[in-house]
C-alpha cells in the first residue's frame, strides 16, 4: 500500500470517528430523554409485580384502598396548586416530595397502624432499588390521566360518609320512624325522596336543624324535634345529606344483614373486583384461568376426581375458601388458597350473593 | 509567529526532529544524513519504548494481525472510559444499581463511556485470546520468549479477573447470581470457607463482597495489568517479534539480528500502520457502541430470590461446561486449574526445539483439541431451561424470563393488544409484531409433551399507563399429574 494511499485512508478513518463521535454528542440530549423515561418505565414494571405481590390485600387492586387508604387518590399524588405538596402530605406535616415520602413510608411503615415497615433495615423483605421500583410504580398514576375503573371506588370517602348517614337515620336518631325513605315508610313527616336535588343543601341542612322554619305543606309545626342542632355534629349532619342525596352510595356500606339482596350483590361485585376473583372468572361466559361466574349458581360441575357436585352455598363458600378441596376438572388449580383470610365472612356472603345474580 | 518559533514548536513536539525531517519522515523518504530519527527514538519517551525497527517479515498483517497491540489497544480505552464512570459510580447495595442507572439513563455520554469501556473488556479478553492462540500456533513462546510467555498468560487471567469483577459491579439479577454461583465453588476447596470469606467478606455476596470487587477492578487488578503489562511488553522489545516459523526454524539462546536489508523501521512506516488501525478501529469500536450494543441492565440484584435462568459470561461459559460435567472441586477447581497452570508453563514443558508445524504434530494436534473441548465446553455451559425445569415452566420462561426482557417485555406498549389468547380460543392478528410472538408461542405451546394442553396470553390494561401481561398454562403430561403455571409480568407506558 503505497503512502498515498495510506494517507488517504487514515484521514477517512479520521473522519469517520469523529463524524460517529459527532452524531453521538448531537443525539446525546434526546437518547438522555429516552434512555430516563425506559429506565423509569422498567422500574415501574417491577414495581407492579411487588405491588401485586405484597400490596393488593390492603390498597386495592387499583389503589383504591381496602384495609389501608387508597393511593391511586388525588390528595395524595396531586397537590392543589402546581408546586404546592399533595393534601394528604400537607396533613401530615411532610416537607419533602412525594417519591420521598411514598418511599419513607414504605420503607419504615406507619406506626401504629397495619402498615409494617418494608425495608430490610425495618426488618421487612424489600431492598432500596426494590422500595424505588414501588414508588415508580405509585407515580405511574400520578402520571396518568385519571380514568376511573369501573369497579373501583374513586368516591370511597362519600361512600363512607353516605353510610354514616344511614346508619343515623335509620338508627338512633330515628327519622326513619316519621319520614318515608329508601326503604323505610314512615308517614308522619314528609317523603324524602329527591329532596336534596328538589331543595339544595342548605335548605335541607337548614331544616334538620330548625324544623319549624319552613314547613312543607299539609304537616304540623312543633311535632319533630329541635334539639337535632346541638344532638348532631356538623359531620353527622353533612353525612345525613350525602345519604339524602345519594342513598345509592349507602348501600353499600351498610351491615350486610341490612343490605337488600341487590345492594348484597353489588357490594359482592366490588369485593370480587378488589379481590382479584376477575382476574380469571368472567361474568359472560367467556373461557378463562377460572370457571365463568356466569349462570355458575345452582349448576352441577364436575371435580377432577369424578364426583359430581352442585354449585349451592355450601359449595361456593368452600371453593373460595379452599378452592383446592373441590377442584373443578379442566381447570387449573392454581387459585390462592388465602381468601378465607383476605375477605370477611360478609364479604364472602356478599361474594357468593353476587354469584347468584349472574344467571 | 514568525517562521523560527513554529519550527521551533515543531521540532519540541516531535521529539527533537526538525520540521523538514518530519516531513520527510511523513512522506516515506529516507533520512538525512547522519540520520537525526535514531537519536529521537532513543531519547524520546514514548519513542524509546518503541523499537526503532521491525524485521520486514514481522510487519505483514496476516502473521500477527496486530492482536497483541489491538490487546493494548483495547486495554487503554478500557482504562480511559473507566475513569470517568468512576465518578458516578457508588460501590453499596443500596446505590450500586441506582448509580448504574444515572450512567445509563442521567449523565451526559455516560452510556457511550459504559458501552465503549464494555465493548474494550470483550475486545481484551477476545485479542488476547487469539494472541495467544496465534503465538501457540507459530510456537513464538519458544526460547528466548519462554518468560515472555508466561507474563502473556498472566495478563489473560487478569483480563478475564477484570471482566468478573467489573460484571458484579452492575448489581442485577444476572450479575449477583452469576458471580454467586461462582464463587460458591470456593467452597470445594480444603479450607475453602476460609477463602471464600477472604473473597467475599461474609456468609453472602454482599456489601463487603461489592467493595472487595470494586477495589480489585479499579486499583488492584489494573495496577497488576498494567506492571506485567510494562514488563510483557520489554520483552517483546527485547528479543523482538518471532520471525515466521519458516525463517526461524528452531529456538535460541541469542537474539538474532535483523539485517539492514530487512528492516522496516517505526518512524515512519510502521508508525503510519499502527495509525491506519488506530483509526479504523476506533471508528469500529465508536459505531458498535452508539449502534448495535443495547446493555439492557435486568432487575436490581435481590439476594431473596434466585432467578431461573442463572448464565455466565460468555467468557466463563466453558466452566459452566465443566460443572456440568460431575463433582465441582475437580471439574470446577482442580481440572481448570491444572490446564491453566499447565498452559502458563507450556514454554518450560515443551522441550521440542522445531518451529514449524510439521516439526510439532504433537503440539499442534493439543492445541487443536484444547480449542475443539473448549467450543464443546462452551456449548455444553449454555443455559438450558429444561436442565432445571419443567417443560411448561421452561416456555414460560422462554416468554417472560427472569434476567432478561425476552420477546414479549421487548415489544412496543402500544403493540400489545388487550384481550386474552388461547391456543384453543381467539388469536390475534398474525401480521403484526404482537401476532409474531404469539405465533412463536402456540408453536412452543404445541410442542408440550401433554396429552392436552391449554396455553393462553392474557394482556389487560390496569390503569391507563400500565398493561399488565399473564401466561397462563394448563399442562397435563402422560404420567403425571397436571400442572398450571401463571406468569405476570407488566408493562409501563413510556411517556416523557
Amino acid at each position: 500500500m503505497n503512502l498515498t494511499r495510506r494517507l488517504l485512508l487514515i484521514n477517512l478513518g479520521l473522519l469517520l470517528a469523529a463524524a460517529l463521535l459527532g452524531y453521538a454528542l448531537w443525539r446525546e440530549p434526546q437518547r438522555l430523554a429516552s434512555d430516563s423515561v425506559a429506565w423509569r418505565a422498567r422500574a415501574a414494571e417491577r414495581g407492579a409485580v411487588l405491588y401485586e405481590d405484597a400490596c393488593t390485600e390492603c390498597h386495592g387492586v387499583h389503589g383504591e384502598g381496602l384495609v389501608g387508604p387508597a393511593l391511586n387518590a388525588p390528595d395524595l399524588l396531586h397537590g392543589e396548586d402546581p408546586g404546592r405538596l399533595p393534601p394528604r402530605l400537607q396533613a401530615r406535616g411532610w416537607r419533602g416530595d412525594l417519591p420521598s415520602f411514598l418511599m419513607a413510608t414504605i420503607a419504615n411503615g406507619r406506626p401504629g397502624s397495619k402498615m409494617p415497615g418494608w425495608a430490610q433495615t425495618a426488618g421487612g423483605p424489600l431492598t432500596p432499588s426494590q422500595i424505588d421500583d414501588l414508588v415508580a410504580f405509585l407515580l405511574t398514576w400520578r402520571d396518568a390521566e385519571p380514568t376511573p375503573s369501573p369497579f373501583a371506588r374513586p368516591q370511597s370517602l362519600h361512600q363512607r360518609s353516605a353510610g354514616l348517614g344511614y346508619y343515623l337515620f335509620h338508627g338512633p336518631l330515628g327519622c326513619a320512624d316519621c319520614h318515608a325513605f329508601d326503604n323505610a315508610a314512615g308517614v308522619v313527616g314528609p317523603e324524602l325522596t329527591g329532596v336534596v336535588a328538589r331543595l339544595g343543601r342548605d335548605a335541607v341542612r337548614n331544616a334538620i336543624i330548625n324544623p319549624n322554619d319552613h314547613l312543607a305543606p299539609g304537616y304540623a309545626p312543633r311535632i319533630m324535634p329541635e334539639t337535632f342542632a346541638y344532638a348532631l355534629s356538623e359531620n353527622q349532619i353533612r353525612s345525613l345529606l350525602d345519604y339524602l342525596e345519594h342513598p345509592e352510595n349507602a348501600a353499600l356500606q351498610v351491615a350486610p344483614l341490612e343490605r337488600s339482596e341487590k345492594d348484597q350483590a353489588l357490594w359482592g361485585k366490588m369485593v370480587a373486583d378488589g379481590a382479584g376473583c376477575f382476574g380469571c372468572h368472567t361474568v359472560d361466559g367467556t373461557a378463562s384461568d377460572g370457571p365463568t361466574f356466569l349462570g355458575l349458581y345452582g349448576q352441577t360441575r364436575t371435580l377432577d376426581d369424578g364426583v359430581v357436585v352442585v354449585a349451592d352455598d355450601d359449595y361456593l363458600y368452600e371453593s373460595i375458601v379452599s378452592p383446592s378441596a373441590k377442584q373443578v376438572a379442566g381447570y387449573p388449580d392454581i387459585m390462592d388458597q388465602d381468601y378465607g383470610f383476605r375477605l370477611s365472612e360478609d364479604d364472602i356472603r356478599a361474594v357468593i350473593a353476587y354469584i347468584k345474580t349472574l344467571r | 509567529m514568525s517562521r523560527g518559533a513554529w519550527r521551533d514548536w515543531v521540532e519540541r513536539l516531535c521529539a527533537g526532529l526538525s520540521w523538514s525531517e518530519c516531513r520527510r519522515m511523513a512522506r516515506g523518504e529516507p533520512p538525512s544524513r547522519p540520520n537525526p530519527r535514531q537519536r529521537a527514538q532513543q531519547e524520546s519517551f514514548w519513542l524509546h519504548i518503541r523499537p526503532s525497527y521491525y524485521h520486514r517479515a514481522v510487519t505483514r498483517f496476516g502473521y500477527t494481525f496486530r492482536l497483541g497491540w489491538l490487546s493494548v489497544y483495547f486495554f487503554v480505552v478500557a482504562l480511559l472510559t473507566g475513569l470517568p464512570l468512576l465518578t458516578w459510580y457508588v460501590p453499596t447495595p443500596e446505590q450500586a444499581y441506582a448509580s448504574m442507572g444515572v450512567i445509563l439513563a442521567g449523565a451526559s455520554m455516560g452510556r457511550l463511556l459504559y458501552n465503549l469501556h464494555h465493548l474494550a473488556a470483550m475486545g481484551f479478553i477476545l485479542s488476547a485470546v487469539l494472541h495467544l492462540l496465534r503465538t501457540l500456533l507459530t510456537a513464538s513462546y519458544k526460547p528466548p520468549r519462554r518468560f515472555t510467555w508466561l507474563t502473556g498468560a498472566g495478563l489473560l487471567m487478569l483480563a478475564l479477573g477484570l471482566a468478573f469483577t467489573g460484571y458484579l459491579l452492575l448489581w442485577d439479577q444476572l450479575a449477583y447470581w452469576a458471580v454467586t454461583v461462582g464463587v460458591a465453588l470456593l467452597h470445594h476447596f480444603p479450607d475453602g470457607d476460609w477463602l471464600y470469606g477472604l473473597v467475599t467478606g461474609g456468609e453472602n455476596v454482599g456489601a463487603a463482597t461489592l467493595l472487595r470487587f470494586y477495589i480489585l477492578h479499579i486499583l488492584l487488578l489494573p495496577g497488576l495489568a498494567l506492571a506485567l503489562l510494562a514488563l510483557h511488553y520489554y520483552k517483546v522489545v527485547r528479543h523482538g517479534i518471532s520471525l515466521p516459523p519458516a525463517l526461524e526454524t528452531t529456538a535460541h539462546e541469542n537474539d538474532i539480528s535483523t539485517p539492514v536489508e530487512a528492516r522496516r523501521y517505526y518512524l515512519m512506516e510502521v508508525a503510519w500502520d499502527e495509525f491506519l488501525l488506530l483509526t479504523w478501529v476506533t471508528a469500529a469500536l465508536l459505531a458498535l457502541a452508539i449502534f448495535w450494543m443495547q446493555p439492557q441492565l435486568q432487575a436490581p440484584a435481590d439476594p431473596a430470590h434466585t432467578p431461573a435462568n442463572i448464565a455466565a459470561p460468555w467468557y466463563f461459559l466453558w466452566l459452566q461446561g465443566l460443572l456440568k460435567l460431575g463433582n465441582p472441586l475437580i471439574f470446577g477447581l482442580l481440572l481448570p486449574g491444572a490446564c491453566l497452570l499447565l498452559l502458563a508453563l507450556l514454554p518450560y514443558l515443551d522441550q521440542n526445539p522445531h518451529r514449524q508445524a510439521r516439526r510439532r504434530p504433537l503440539a499442534l494436534s493439543l492445541t487443536a483439541l484444547t480449542v475443539v473441548a473448549l467450543l464443546g465446553l462452551s456449548w455444553l455451559g449454555l443455559p438450558r431451561q429444561h436442565d432445571l425445569t419443567s417443560p411448561a415452566r421452561a416456555l414460560a420462561l422462554r416468554y417472560l424470563p427472569e434476567t432478561e426482557s425476552g420477546p414479549l417485555r421487548q415489544l412496543a406498549w402500544d403493540a400489545l393488544p388487550s384481550g386474552n389468547f388461547c391456543t384453543d380460543g381467539q388469536t390475534p392478528d398474525p401480521h403484526t409484531p404482537f401476532g409474531r410472538v404469539w405465533q412463536d408461542f402456540a408453536a412452543d405451546a404445541s410442542r408440550l409433551p401433554a396429552i392436552s394442553a391449554q396455553s393462553c396470553i392474557l394482556i389487560d390494561k390496569t390503569s391507563p399507563g400500565v398493561k399488565r401481561i399473564r401466561l397462563a398454562i394448563r399442562y397435563q403430561p402422560q404420567d403425571a399429574s397436571s400442572e398450571a403455571l401463571l406468569e405476570t409480568a407488566y408493562r409501563v407506558r413510556e411517556e416523557p
